[in-house]
């Protein structure tokens, strides 16, 4: 009886201790956290991706009430940002969302100097004289950025050219990150043209290397009416600042390297 | 009929140490023989039992806040309960599974059922759920054990099975041996599993 | 002096708590995917290992020895360590957000884990002394925190290798840790008794 008695006690006493503890704890120790922050947090879409350049939703929610910092770099969370602005009591428009897009068709079809048989990645393939195509500014397509897109939204056959899925992507920019050649580039989602080829080389040389390689004749550039097409170190840049979406340089490119966004054939090569 | 699925489900579809991975610690520590195993098991779906019927009972009357003290409480006490039995009865069972028998305790599939079945489901498909896992849990052990021991000892259950003169592989009763009996058996199971898909 | 060094390394390399106890091996299979996870929540085991140590040892030295209840003692130190680390949470969270933004996420996962119970039921099991046992908390820890680590550097660089499909993920984790117990069992010399 004896026994009973005192353990009934103990586990009691320890129970109440533990409890009273916690609450006093929980008083003595309370975190004032603005209320704002978890509205906040709820909006955002809880991805944690880092396209905001924060570590996780919490941390940008707590930088946008304490920190003042911007409130629509949430690309998932682009259509609700007028509800962010609400909680802060501001008025809040939706950045242009970005995506990512491959700077380079030409994998699969580029001439390679040596057959590699390492490592089936692209950082590890970089490490051997740039990978083994003999463009060294090509894409290597063993996908390190299917890796890294933390939405599943880049899909990959065999070593040819990474489709991007423009409804998936967040524009977080971590396939970017991931790629040691730098082929991946951020382009604006509603943009028309889009350059398919990375190459510095000359034009003679690209000519050896890669039948769909920027040759650096200029057309593009001549045919813009809004001059938003340049052309520096034999690599062709589109401001889509000044862009329009008129196309007029798609369809002068000779060798159809700039490309309508989005479209892509089988192989990932553009049919000549 | 509700309970039958419970149960089988708890047997192969989610099988707490092939499917879901649970409970990891006590699977790799006890299963040196097929006794241990036998026995690890018998007292873990005598916990899960306990508790599920306990949780199931008492589930509108926890409050949300306290669910998990109130698990371990409930649970703690199963197992005290188990401990004490196996010390009076079965001190050598006792002795081989030592630390492991109060660590059932954090076993996570028990706390894991507690949590996901058994604080939301009626009493009828508790026991059932719990007689399920428990008894997959087991056969698991059992399983494990079978492959350590007999390769380990040549014998099983204590019989001798292995031909004559054979040489025991040791290493299979020692700690590196449950872990590639482990990832062998899963590696194995994933792949009958995708056959079965495909 | 001496036995508290032979107590501290036998439990950190010869007695590992993961690759020979099989204490601890939930956490040891989810979190180590990177290193600077593995790392953090090894940090936070050895917190927390050390602190459970500690206040279970004196309860049950003060309180169940002396009223003869020592059967309670699974229920009560299972009880007292989900408390402790519910409120070195709040405490931390407090007192040191820095602290808190490296270890705050793992503590909860620490509270049902076999490691920190199965240490403070070994204290008593081996019939430790308070030093000893502060030193044997800090020490499976050390050892938690050292497996981890080296798991979670060898899982980055399979990150780019070739693994049968069957055997991604949790099988060759196994296979991985196979190999780490193994090569860790050279050290069983080291203890003569």
């Amino acid at each position: 009886m004896n026994t009973i008695i005192i353990s009934i006690i103990v586990l009691c006493g320890c129970g109440l201790l533990a409890g009273a503890a916690l609450g006093i704890a929980s008083r003595v120790f309370a975190v004032k956290s603005d209320p704002r922050i978890e509205k906040i947090e709820k909006i955002l879409p809880g991805a944690n991706c880092s396209g905001c350049g924060n570590p996780s939703c919490y941390a940008y929610a707590k930088s946008i009430v304490e920190e003042g910092a911007e409130p629509n770099l949430c690309v998932l969370a682009a259509d609700k940002a007028d509800e962010i602005g609400k909680v802060l009591g501001i008025e809040v428009t939706a950045k242009e969302s970005r995506v990512a897009a491959v700077r380079c068709y030409g994998g699969p079809r580029a001439s390679k100097h040596f057959i590699y048989a390492g490592i089936p990645s692209c950082r590890a393939a970089s490490f051997f004289c740039d990978g083994d195509n003999s463009c060294k500014y090509s894409c290597l397509g063993f996908g390190d950025c299917v890796q890294a897109c933390p939405f599943g939204g880049i899909s990959l056959t065999g070593r040819n050219t990474p489709v991007f899925d423009r409804d998936a992507c967040a524009g977080c920019g971590k396939c970017a990150d991931a790629c040691p050649k730098g082929v991946i580039v951020l382009v604006p989602k509603s943009a028309l043209p889009h350059v398919a080829c990375n190459t510095k080389y000359k034009g003679k040389i690209v000519r050896i290397l890669c039948p769909i390689g920027c040759i650096s004749c200029g057309k593009c550039v001549k045919v813009c009416p809004e001059k938003a097409v340049s052309l520096e170190d034999n690599l062709v840049q589109i401001n889509y600042d000044k862009c329009n979406n008129c196309g007029a340089c798609i369809e002068s490119c000779p060798r159809h390297i700039i490309v309508r966004l989005g479209e892509h054939e089988e192989d990932g090569a553009v049919n000549l | 009929m509700g309970f039958v699925h419970e149960f089988n489900k708890g047997i192969i579809k989610e099988n707490p140490s092939f499917r879901l991975v649970l409970g990891i610690c006590p699977t790799l520590a006890v299963t040196t023989s097929v006794e241990n195993a036998i026995g690890m098991g018998l007292a873990a779906t005598f916990v899960l039992l306990g508790s599920n019927i306990f949780i199931s009972l008492l589930r509108n009357f926890i409050p949300d806040k306290v669910r998990i003290p109130s698990f371990i409480v409930i649970i703690s006490t199963f197992v005290t309960i188990t401990d004490l039995i196996m010390a009076a009865y079965a001190p050598d069972l006792h002795n081989a599974l030592g630390i492991f028998i109060p660590l059932i305790v954090v076993n996570c599939i028990i706390m894991g059922r507690a949590e996901a079945f058994a604080s939301k489901a009626p009493l009828g498909l508790s026991i059932a759920d719990a007689v399920g896992m428990g008894t997959g849990f087991t056969l698991a052990l059992v399983l494990i054990g079978s492959i350590r021991e007999l390769f380990g000892n040549g014998t099983l259950l204590g019989f001798e099975v292995m031909f004559a003169g054979y040489p025991p592989a040791v290493i299979m009763i020692l700690p590196p041996g449950a872990f590639l009996t482990m990832g062998l058996l899963l590696g194995l199971f994933n792949y009958i599993s995708r056959r079965k898909a495909s | 002096m001496e036995h508290l060094f032979v107590i501290f390394f036998s439990v950190v390399v010869v007695n590992n708590f993961i690759l020979a106890k099989f204490l601890g091996l939930c956490p040891f299979f989810g979190v180590s995917r990177e290193l600077k996870s593995a790392f953090s929540m090894g940090l936070a085991v050895i917190f927390v290992m050390t602190i459970a140590s500690m206040v279970t040892w004196s309860i049950y030295r003060y309180v169940l020895i002396p009223y003869e209840v020592r059967f309670l003692q699974t229920i009560v130190f299972i009880l007292v360590i989900a408390a402790l680390v519910q409120l070195v949470e709040l405490f931390i969270t407090k007192t040191s957000p820095v602290l808190q933004r490296v270890l705050g996420i793992y503590l909860p996962l620490i509270t049902t884990n076999c490691a920190v119970l199965g240490v403070c039921l070994l204290n008593i099991k081996e019939d430790f002394n308070f030093i000893e046992t502060v030193v044997h908390g800090i020490g499976g820890g050390v050892g938690f925190t050292l497996a981890i680590c080296i798991m979670a550097g060898i899982r980055e660089r399979l990150s780019v290798c070739r693994v049968p499909v069957p055997m991604q993920g949790f099988p060759i984790s196994f296979i991985i840790g196979c190999l780490m117990a193994l090569s860790f069992f050279g050290f069983q010399g080291f203890l003569t008794h």
